[in-house]
């Protein structure tokens, strides 16, 4: 579990997201697209817009993931109050296809996110380095002379002496 | 680690879905053919929206092989 190390003191105060008046934000109100078919067409048409094509074609790139773009094209969405949150996720895999089907066209090679990469875990190649740099650096403290030999510190333990009243006596 | 993100979940779950093609029914056109009302037109148009998104993921996925291959 990953624990902050520092206090947050800028973060926003408990309650605060519900200070402004109801209806002021756009994802309280209804939304603009309310079904599937026309967030579809909204987005297809956004997608392919040529300033977007040049902007996606750079994201991509840049290494970003396009399931990660995706999530945050929707959700921008949602916030802006274009549709709600349950046809955004509706929507998601029809955003990933159109980022390939740009990517492909632009010959980029695109990183989807979809499968589990070197960034989520430790890779077998790198277990392996290690190990075998470990093996080096024991192999190397086994071959120096040793010079001096180590005693092994023995702890004596001071025997606890009875100081009570009912303690029991030594015979 | 990586935080959990909706879309891969909600792509993976789409690719899964094995389609059927939509059958297109046809309008009886015969002057003496039976009408149908609107409350049956509604009913008709109703189609679960997953599988709209799953004919346009795919429509979108043929589209890019037939690219790749060219």
């Amino acid at each position: 579990m990953y624990l902050r190390e520092e206090p947050l003191f800028d973060g926003p105060i408990p309650g605060q997201g519900l200070t402004a008046e109801l209806g002021s934000r756009p994802w309280q109100n209804p939304p603009q697209l309310s079904t599937v078919e026309e967030a579809i067409d909204y987005y297809v048409e956004r997608l392919t817009d040529e300033s977007a094509i040049d902007q996606i074609v750079n994201i991509l790139e840049m290494g970003v993931p396009i399931a990660d773009i995706a999530n945050a094209v929707q959700l921008g969405m949602v916030m802006d109050g274009v549709h709600s949150v349950d046809v955004g996720i509706l929507v998601i895999p029809v955003i990933i296809e159109l980022m390939m089907y740009i990517g492909d066209q632009a010959n980029v090679q695109y990183e989807t996110g979809l499968d589990k990469t070197a960034k989520d875990g430790i890779s077998d190649a790198k277990i392996v380095n290690i190990t075998s740099k470990l093996k080096q650096k024991i192999e190397e403290k086994d071959s120096l002379p040793k010079t001096k030999e180590e005693k092994p510190e023995v702890e004596e333990k001071e025997e606890d002496k009875s100081v009570g009243l009912m303690s029991r006596r030594k015979v | 680690m990586r935080k959990f993100n909706p879309s891969i979940s909600t792509y993976k779950n789409i690719t899964d879905i094995k389609l059927k093609p939509l059958k297109q029914e046809e309008n009886p056109r015969g002057l003496l053919s039976p009408v149908r009302s609107p409350m049956m037109n509604e009913s008709k148009k109703s189609i679960d929206p997953v599988i709209v998104v799953a004919h346009h993921v795919a429509a979108i996925r043929k589209r890019r092989n037939i690219t790749d291959v060219s």
